[in-house]
């Protein structure tokens, strides 16, 4: 087995009488790069929500041949990361002490952070470009600026997987372009798994190593990005005929939906 | 460092009341009377000290408590009086009054021993009630205070209505909260409460922080969520319980002081745990004071000066709150 390997298998969740994912099996090598892309209710966000372990569900979800669910929240904490939507936390917490707070899983309630807790949180900050407000507070931050300062908490967290809920929501087309390059970078260069759930097809399709389109609690494609089938499956679960442009030489087409 | 200095500001106000404090009073006494052997010394020494230092840990075990609900909620409205666990404890107290009949300091310990325990049942209930339904917990738990609240204040109604004249007015007089102290039992009783309430929060400094931000933050940080709120809400419960039953409820002091403590220092725990603490000391002990030296040589219960206080002050803030946006 190889190391930080990811498997769900048969991942099956009800809320209520409803089934949102039905038995959903796939696996997730170290640094890869995956978006989870799907229609509104599609179950993009259970599936997320199943990983970290804070629903319940049926079937196994395994770091490294390990139950998640089994490990407790500390060391859980320490190998997955989440970045989930919060665009109405309205804390009156400095964005310096919201990313110490980060550092929780690794850290007994008595001990201090160390140097190098600072250097990575320094690092972070500098990374996601939050350094020039990180002595204000989080309530007083635009939804941008929060979104940037949740995805450098998550980084500073310095877990082998971060799963990211919709992390280009409240960004402009520029912030967006950059925060996605980003993700991209966390994966590559610092070796870690990346699952992205998103609406921006044409991020992912740019971005990631790899895309899982998710249409009524189960998996229609599974494959990467250059795949010629990825377009006609997001034609059928978007119910709409996407048009391709081909602008920009060397890099995937973009998609734009269709009229109907 | 700006937050360090609010701290030691803290700390010399709360000396100087505690040191200052004894001295006022119906009886004037010159601090070379102290060690004499003198009633005004006994006075000093058997009354007033204890009572100051009662008042102090009794404001400081609220002003934590309420604190720590409202951090554990995030809502400025949970304090153990508007969750009803106060008239939980009221109400075991009236039912010793009216129904157990023994006299002198056995009968007084018989009422507290009541109010713990009713205090306790409803801490269960409440918890029974909410805990498994974790999502709507805050509105609901608010919602579950206010209809203990009621049935607990139709239930004392109800025995005061058939209670006796005498029984009546101690009922009454119970309700108002006081801290009238007399040696330092009582003041004994007070300190592991205060103790282990410190510790506790302490212990879960940073995760209290995190679940008053958002609870799906502090549960992928890795903070156990069941663990600390169940520590906290029944460590939290008891020391009230085991306060109430000696002061009787005493309100708005759980809720004003940690909103001082914050608008002081912030929400960050390492600091807002010790200057609630502190808030909630000076404030019940200088309501204390003002208690019994206002209309000397009566004395008005401590209870009547915070409500009497707490609620316009309270409202003051609100209305602030509201013009700053």
């Amino acid at each position: 087995m190889r190391e930080n390997e990811l498997s769900v298998c048969n991942l099956t969740v009800s809320i209520g009488d409803r089934t949102i994912l039905h038995e959903i099996s796939f696996s997730v090598s170290q640094n890869e790069n995956i978006t989870v892309l799907g229609p509104n209710g599609a179950g993009k966000t259970t599936l997320l929500k199943a990983i970290a372990s804070t629903i319940g569900f049926k079937g196994d979800i395994t770091l490294n041949g390990k139950k998640i669910s089994l490990m407790s929240p500390y060391t859980r904490a320490s190998k997955l990361g989440v970045v989930a939507q919060h665009p109405d936390i309205d804390a009156d917490f400095t964005v310096k002490t919201f990313m110490e707070l980060s550092r929780y899983p690794y850290k007994k309630p008595w001990e201090r952070l160390t140097s190098a807790d600072r250097s990575i949180i320094e690092e972070s900050l500098q990374l996601t470009g939050c350094t020039d407000f990180m002595d204000r507070q989080i309530c007083s931050l635009s939804g941008g600026e929060r979104q940037k300062v949740f995805i450098a908490a998550a980084i500073a967290q310095d877990t082998p997987i971060i799963l990211f809920d919709e992390p280009l929501s409240h960004l402009d087309p520029v912030q967006r372009n950059k925060m996605s390059k980003l993700i991209s970078v966390i994966s590559s260069e610092r070796k870690k798994t990346v699952i992205t759930v998103t609406h921006e097809i044409n991020e992912a399709i740019q971005n990631s190593s790899r895309i899982i389109v998710i249409d009524k609690g189960k998996i229609a494609f599974d494959g990467s990005c250059g795949d010629t089938s990825l377009k006609k499956v997001l034609d059928k679960v978007f119910e709409t005929e996407f048009i391709s442009a081909d602008w920009i030489s060397g890099r995937q087409p973009l998609l734009f939906p269709g009229e109907n | 460092m700006k937050r360090k200095t609010f701290l030691i500001v803290l700390v010399l106000i709360s000396l100087a009341f505690l040191f200052l404090f004894p001295f006022a009073g119906t009886v004037s006494i010159p601090f070379s009377s102290l060690f004499e052997d003198s009633v005004k010394s006994k006075i000093f020494w058997d009354i007033r000290v204890p009572r100051v230092l009662g008042a102090f840990i009794t404001g400081s075990i609220l002003a934590l408590a309420g604190m720590a609900f409202q951090s554990l909620f995030r809502n400025d409205l949970a304090t153990p009086y508007t969750l009803g666990i106060s008239s939980g404890s009221a109400l075991g107290a009236v039912i010793a009054i009216k129904f157990i009949t023994l006299s002198g300091t056995f009968h007084y310990s018989v009422i507290q021993v009541f109010s713990f325990t009713t205090a306790l049942l409803t801490v269960i209930f409440l918890h029974l009630l909410t805990f498994k339904k974790r999502a709507e917990s805050t509105y609901l738990l608010l919602l579950a205070g206010i209809a203990v609240n009621f049935t607990c204040t139709g239930a004392i109604l109800f025995i005061q209505y058939i209670a006796s004249g005498s029984e009546s007015s101690r009922m009454v007089r119970w309700m108002m909260g006081s801290i009238d102290f007399i040696g330092y039992g009582s003041v004994f009783k007070l300190i592991p409460p205060l103790f282990f309430l410190l510790a506790l929060l302490f212990y879960f400094h940073r995760d209290l922080d995190l679940i008053s931000i958002d609870t799906e933050i502090a549960v992928s940080r890795g903070v156990n969520l069941a663990i600390t709120e169940k520590a906290v809400f029944f460590v939290v419960s008891l020391a009230v319980a085991v306060t109430v039953a000696n002061t009787g409820p005493i309100g708005f002091v759980g809720m004003i002081a940690p909103h001082i403590a914050r608008k002081l220092i912030g929400r960050e725990h390492r600091y807002l745990i010790p200057s609630s603490m502190m808030s909630g000391g000076i404030l019940l002990l200088f309501s204390d004071t003002v208690a019994r030296t206002i209309i000397p040589p009566s004395e008005i219960p401590v209870g009547v000066i915070t409500a009497m206080s707490g609620g316009p002050f309270f409202i003051f803030i609100l209305m602030r709150k509201g013009k700053n946006g």
